[in-house]
């Protein structure tokens, strides 16, 4: 049986979080009352005519910035085809002179994902079929909706450098991550904020040419997108093994039943016509514009996490393995938005890994509550930890506290009466599970480690978590001794 | 031929300076023109539509401006006639076309609201070839609009009826738009003045597109003087219109009477060839009035300029094929219904739209279409340069150039508009200065031996609207009164 | 051994230029009578051929054993012939020769346009085709002539003297099938008709300018008779036909010349989403293919190093500022629509899925 290997590009189209349309004044906004974000140029009235929104191709620039692309000179061209949520039945778009080319997006696991290109275009209206099955082609009639004519959208177009469902997610996850950190997008899938197609494809393992690909639409939203590769990839590979061909065309992903399904074939593909735009002047990114474009855009989730990892280093390295990996609670922190809370932790003397992990884990649960922890009161909490004077329960349940109703962390942890054990109170506790449990001992003293975790777990028990796990079993080894 | 001169109801300047003074009242105008419309639209077919009662408050609105001390507008009181491409709020707007029969734009076009603003009462929207597609006003789907110097000819077009209502007295002042020879032909078939500005001088916000990177909008009037105001209350920057220039609107009548001496003219010897004796026989006359006058006449040869008829007719239909996508009876207009919206979008657009319209669509999408961009638009848009570069090349030596501006004198109805190419060659020399963004003005200079106008066509370059102005009204005072309009039938 | 053909009967030849014209002779008559239209036709340049129909020219007994078929094949095979070597064919006729061009027409939807003069269309009624074959029954060979039916004086035409029956009523068989297909004549007709024919009534002309769904220009002559081409007429006759030829000729051009096919302007039409008829799709091939032609020479620009331009006047950067503006008032955008529902914009059900 032959071994192949999946291509996937993908297609994101990206809505750009201005307050008004790319040609127009009219509100860019999602959800409201159909019909009334219009006026004559979003609604193509004859003699209108579009002016481009500067805050459009800032954000646009600064998406190609943050993808790593070259931001070059480009021109608008006229899309023309017939589609009623058209108002002019050509979309004003950008073909062979894009304004941001040839750039790359770096994944968490460190993989790189080639950009052809980003480019600005305007977004069509909203249809809505009426009577038959709600698919197209069985509908009765259809409602159209233009409050989403003109609203400005950069389709990011990446390089079929993909090669597998999972990567393909990740790959949109990261770039949603990255739209939403430079403020270009509110990065809603559900709203549509972000729109995924994807050309898939499959080839025999080591060929050099690329298969026939299919376009797969209506992924609305990771799931779907995992899922509907995984099936097209499935797909692809079994009619090739029975011997036929992949038919090139655009498949529909039906969330329902889990697959792809060929849309009723056109008699003949688009002929799109592009010719460049004769009511529009051409995009020169100048200085006032990169400026603009640049201005207040922090680091990219790429680079946050590298210097988280940075960060790492500058502490010791732990004396056992936290809960999670490393990397995964680099990715968690950064993707909620946390890392500057760990950096203040670390500098106001916290060590790393544990500011890492407790923020992954814990604060992670609330994650706007955690945004809003004062790292000098965080630090403090965990070099209480650090310390020993708190178990590490203790210690979340402070944080718990610290997130809900803020406060001091020594304040909470004496109300909550986690004072440190007397340390006489501690011997005599031990001492008295060793009494108790004399069988035990005798094991622990000959060798047997297993058991010194059950006679842990009785101190920490008749303490009622108090006692501090170290100590504890500090005292242990102590009296084993001689 | 039976018109005879007859005073119209004022010039643009002279009613204006009258009403601002209180001299006259807009209405007594206004009351004027609607009379001299009712006199002879029945005969001339000018407008689509007439807003009598609209204007009656226009013109009181401005009376009682006037009688509140306060300015009303340089253009106070005159009565104007729209073409009916031009988006006029609560106003019908058709293009002379089925597919937009009872259309009514939400909408003023900028040079509507400056009209306006400017005191100007707009009394009704004129006739055109069908979205502004023809040279004879015979391509409107309401009928054909006549020549006021003789009603079995075409006035021109496609701005024929604005050019007919100025010609017959109706309005002292029109306006209409030019994408390769609009305003200024019919300007000469009817024996008025009417000029084309700069590209970008004037908004296009409103104006119903035709060919994007031609269309430019223009006054039509019986004296340089008249057109010069009209050309003026409308130019300048309008940030709804991305291809606006922006500048302030061209000053003009300061120095319009400054006389040509030592300007340097050029006649196209181009364009003197295969035009009719008369048509050829008035430049030659022009140049050697402008000669009379002080200015240094050559000839000059610019043979690219011959370039530009094809290219234009490869260009123009292209940018049309998608100006015209969106009249799918889908938002407004017509809409002839079909089981399913494709064959609704090709029915509705089957009827809506006449021939001539649908030959410049499939022309158009043809010349765009796969295999075919290169060698038809990509081509014609560097034959285009070809064009500017020999304007340039002839600026150098000349301050304004001289042509006819159309090969013809009015001809009978019916006489070309069974032949495309017969009527596309009424453009020959119109069109490189649409294609250049040049400015250009025809002035009615001669009368044919059948009593016919003959006008004779100034072209400036970019921006040169006031030496083109001053030599326009330079040719004006050295023609025959009896050249002009206004007449009537 | 073959009769000698009569003199002044022999076909006519004349290569010219790429356009053709057949030319063709009535029954019982020969070349003589067509000579001079196919001599002002071969004098305008066009390339004419002028057979003689089999059992024509010689003498009657030759035609008794010819029918209809013979005649035609003629007709078809020297058609055939032209247009292996001319761009554009035109057939023109007289009487029955009249017929054979409009048979042909039927056959070649690519001829570029017939010439009839006085053509038998309409078919003669079936009592009278009774009475012939009753004296086909009785013996008969032939009937007197319909031959020399010209005003002129001193002009006679070189046709038998007598018309035999079994080829007439051949010929009247083919007359029917070319009445039934008349809806085939596409081509542009110049149909020239005497008024005083005592051959062929007019109602033939009335029928076929009725019938014929292309362009009939139809001309009366009213100085001649049956055998106009040698009547008072013929110069009219020949001058029209040349004008004729010279404007068809330009019009109609072969498939592989033409700049647009009628597929093309259906393809064309289908992008544009303007519905088309046959006629129409047509009548738009011509047309678009004569501004194409026109606009050619821009095709053939030399423009290396000549940049393209899509704005008069470079500016850059024309932007504005993402403040909010007015928006339209619903209802009044929504009373605009042809078909508004739910504050919406009702469209039949849509084909296609958006690209």
């Amino acid at each position: 049986m032959t071994e192949y290997e999946t291509v996937v590009g993908l297609e994101v189209h990206c809505e750009l979080a201005t307050a008004t349309k790319l040609f127009c004044g009219c509100r860019n906004a999602f959800g409201e009352a159909p019909n009334t974000n219009i006026c004559p140029v979003c609604l193509g009235l004859p003699g209108s005519l579009p002016v481009i929104n500067r805050r459009a191709v800032e954000l646009a620039l600064r998406i190609g910035t943050a993808l790593n692309c070259t931001a070059q000179r480009s021109i608008f061209h006229r899309k023309n085809y017939f589609y009623p949520d058209m108002p002019k039945d050509y979309q004003i778009s950008q073909y062979d002179e894009p304004i941001n080319v040839g750039g790359f997006l770096e994944l968490p696991d460190g993989s790189r994902v080639g950009i052809e290109r980003a480019h600005m275009e305007e977004d069509t209206g909203k249809t809505t079929h009426v009577g038959g099955g709600g698919r197209i082609h069985e509908a009765g009639y259809s409602l159209v909706d233009y409050n989403r004519a003109g609203v400005p959208l950069v389709e990011i177009v990446s390089r079929p450098d993909i090669s597998s469902a999972a990567q393909a997610r990740a790959y949109v996850d990261e770039l949603r991550s990255i739209l939403v950190a430079t403020g270009a997008s509110d990065g809603r899938m559900e709203e549509g904020s972000l729109r995924v197609d994807a050309n898939v494809s499959v080839r025999p393992a080591g060929a050099a040419e690329y298969g026939t690909r299919c376009e797969v639409k209506n992924l609305n939203s990771l799931r779907s997108l995992e899922r509907a590769i995984g099936y097209e990839v499935a797909r692809q590979i079994a009619l090739l093994e029975s011997g036929e061909r992949v038919a090139q065309e655009t498949r529909h992903w039906d969330e329902g039943d889990g697959r792809t399904h060929a849309l009723r074939s056109k008699e003949e593909a688009n002929d799109y016509r592009y010719f460049p735009e004769p009511d529009l002047a051409p995009l020169v990114p100048d200085a006032r514009l990169l400026a603009a474009a640049a201005e207040g855009v922090g680091p990219m989730p790429a680079e946050r996490r590298r210097q988280l990892s940075e960060l790492l280093k500058t502490g010791p390295e732990p004396a056992e393995r936290r809960d999670g990996s490393t990397t995964d609670q680099v990715v968690t922190v950064v993707e909620l938005g946390l890392d500057e809370l760990v950096h203040g932790a670390v500098t106001a003397g916290a060590d790393p890994h544990l500011s890492l992990a407790r923020a992954a884990n814990e604060a992670a649960a609330n994650p706007d509550a955690a945004k809003l922890l004062d790292p000098i009161a965080f630090a403090a909490l965990l070099k209480m930890e650090s310390s020993g004077q708190l178990s590490a329960t203790q210690s979340k349940e402070v944080l718990a506290e610290l997130m809900t109703h803020g406060g001091d962390p020594a304040q909470i942890a004496a109300r909550l009466g986690y004072e440190q054990m007397d340390g006489a109170a501690l011997d005599s506790m031990v001492d008295e599970v060793i009494a108790s449990n004399p069988e035990e001992w005798r094991r622990y003293r000959a060798g047997e480690e297993k058991v010194a975790q059950f006679l842990l777990g009785q101190v920490m028990r008749a303490s009622k978590g108090r006692a501090n796990g170290k100590l504890v079993a500090a005292a242990f080894v102590a009296r084993r001794g001689v | 031929m039976t018109a005879r001169q007859a005073p119209g109801i004022g010039t643009v300047t002279g009613i204006a300076a009258a009403v601002r003074s209180g001299e006259i009242s807009a209405r007594s105008v206004l009351q004027r023109s609607l009379e001299r419309v009712a006199d002879l639209e029945a005969d001339l077919h000018c407008f689509n539509v007439t807003t009598a009662e609209k204007a009656m408050a226009d013109a009181d609105a401005v009376d009682r401006l006037v009688g509140s001390g306060l300015d009303p507008g340089p253009l106070a009181g005159v009565p104007v006639a729209l073409k009916d491409n031009l988006c006029t709020e609560g106003i019908p707007t058709t293009c002379s076309s089925r597919i937009l029969a009872g259309w009514i734009p939400p909408y003023d076009a900028t040079v509507v609201s400056r009209l306006r603003s400017a005191g100007a009462v707009p009394v009704g929207k004129t006739n055109l070839d069908e979205f502004a597609m023809g040279s004879s006003t015979e391509n409107s789907a309401f009928g054909p609009t006549r020549n006021p110097w003789d009603t079995t000819r075409v006035p021109g077009g496609s701005s024929g009826g604005s050019a007919a209502a100025v010609a017959s007295g109706m309005v002292p002042l029109a306006f209409g738009s030019d994408t390769g020879g609009s305003i200024r032909q019919p300007a000469s078939l009817c024996g008025i003045v009417g000029v084309k500005p700069t590209y970008g001088v004037v908004s296009r916000y409103g104006l119903i597109a035709f060919a994007s990177s031609l269309d430019q909008i223009g006054p039509f009037a019986a004296t340089v003087a008249d057109a010069a105001l009209g050309l003026e209350v409308v130019a300048g920057h309008d940030p709804m219109d991305s291809t606006s220039l922006d500048l302030p609107a061209p000053q003009l009548l300061a120095s319009l009477s400054d006389g040509v001496s030592g300007t340097r003219i050029g006649i196209v010897e181009d364009f003197l060839s295969d035009v009719s004796p008369e048509c050829g026989e008035a430049v030659v006359a022009a140049g050697e009035a402008l000669a009379a006058a002080g200015a240094k006449v050559d000839r000059v040869t610019i043979p690219e300029l011959l370039l530009g008829l094809p290219a234009y007719y490869i260009i123009a239909p292209a940018e049309a094929s998608s100006n015209l996508s969106r009249y799918d009876g889908v938002r407004y207009g017509l809409r002839v219904d079909g089981p399913d919206a494709e064959t609704m979008n090709a029915r509705t657009r089957g009827e809506g739209f006449g021939p001539e319209v649908k030959r410049r669509i499939m022309i158009g999408t043809y010349a765009l279409s796969a295999g075919y961009y290169d060698a038809y638009y990509g081509q014609a848009q560097k034959a285009r340069t070809l064009v500017i570069r020999a304007f340039e090349a002839a600026y150098r030596n000349f301050d304004v150039l001289l042509t006819p501006t159309t090969p013809s004198v009015a001809f009978p109805f019916g006489s070309k508009v069974d032949d495309p190419i017969q009527m596309y060659m009424c453009d020959v020399c119109s069109i490189p200065s649409s294609l250049a963004g040049h400015p250009a003005v025809s002035v009615p200079f001669a009368l044919s031996p059948e009593g016919l106008p003959v006008g004779v066509q100034v072209l400036a370059p970019a921006l040169g609207e006031t030496v083109m102005m001053r030599v326009a009204a330079s040719l004006e005072a050295a023609a025959p009164g009896q050249a002009r309009g206004p007449v009537t039938p | 051994m073959a009769t000698p053909i009569l003199v002044g009967a022999e076909p006519f030849s004349a290569a010219g230029g790429p356009i053709g014209v057949v030319v063709l002779h009535g029954f019982t008559g020969n070349p003589q009578s067509m000579r001079p239209l196919a001599t002002a036709l071969a004098a305008a340049g066009f390339s004419v051929e002028l057979p003689l129909l089999p059992g024509h020219g010689t003498s009657v007994e030759d035609m008794v054993p010819t029918r209809w078929s013979d005649w035609s094949s003629v007709a078809e095979a020297t058609y055939g012939e032209l247009a292996g070597r001319c761009d554009r064919v035109i057939a023109a006729g007289l009487s029955m020769g009249g017929t054979l061009a409009i048979w042909l027409a039927e056959r070649h939807p690519d001829i570029a346009g017939i010439i009839v003069v006085n053509p038998l269309v309409d078919p003669p009624a079936s009592s009278f085709r009774d009475m012939l074959s009753g004296m086909l029954e009785e013996g008969a060979v032939s009937v007197p002539a319909i031959g020399s039916d010209i005003a002129m004086e001193g002009v006679p035409e070189s046709a038998y003297h007598a018309s035999p029956i079994e080829p007439m009523l051949s010929m009247f068989d083919g007359v029917d099938e070319t009445a039934a297909q008349l809806g085939e004549v596409r081509c542009p007709v110049l149909l020239l008709s005497s008024r005083t024919d005592h051959v062929v009534p007019s109602e033939s002309g009335d029928l076929l300018a009725a019938r014929a769904p292309g362009p009939v220009e139809r001309v009366w002559l009213e100085r001649s008779f049956h055998v106009a081409t040698l009547d008072h007429d013929a110069p009219e006759i020949e001058a029209r036909a040349v004008a004729f030829v010279n404007r068809v000729a330009a019009q109609a051009m072969s498939e592989t010349e033409r700049l647009i096919s009628p597929e093309e302007v259906r393809h064309v039409a289908r992008l544009a989403r303007l519905a088309l008829d046959d006629d129409e799709v047509g009548r738009y091939a011509v047309q678009l293919s004569a501004i194409l032609e026109h606009v050619d020479a821009v095709r053939r620009l030399d423009t290396a190093d000549v940049p393209p331009t899509a704005h008069p006047f470079p500016v850059e950067n024309v932007l504005r500022p993402d403040t909010e503006t007015l928006s339209l008032d619903r209802e009044t955008v929504l009373a605009q629509a042809p078909v508004a529902e739910d504050d919406r914009f009702r469209v039949p059900r849509i084909m296609g899925e958006a690209p």
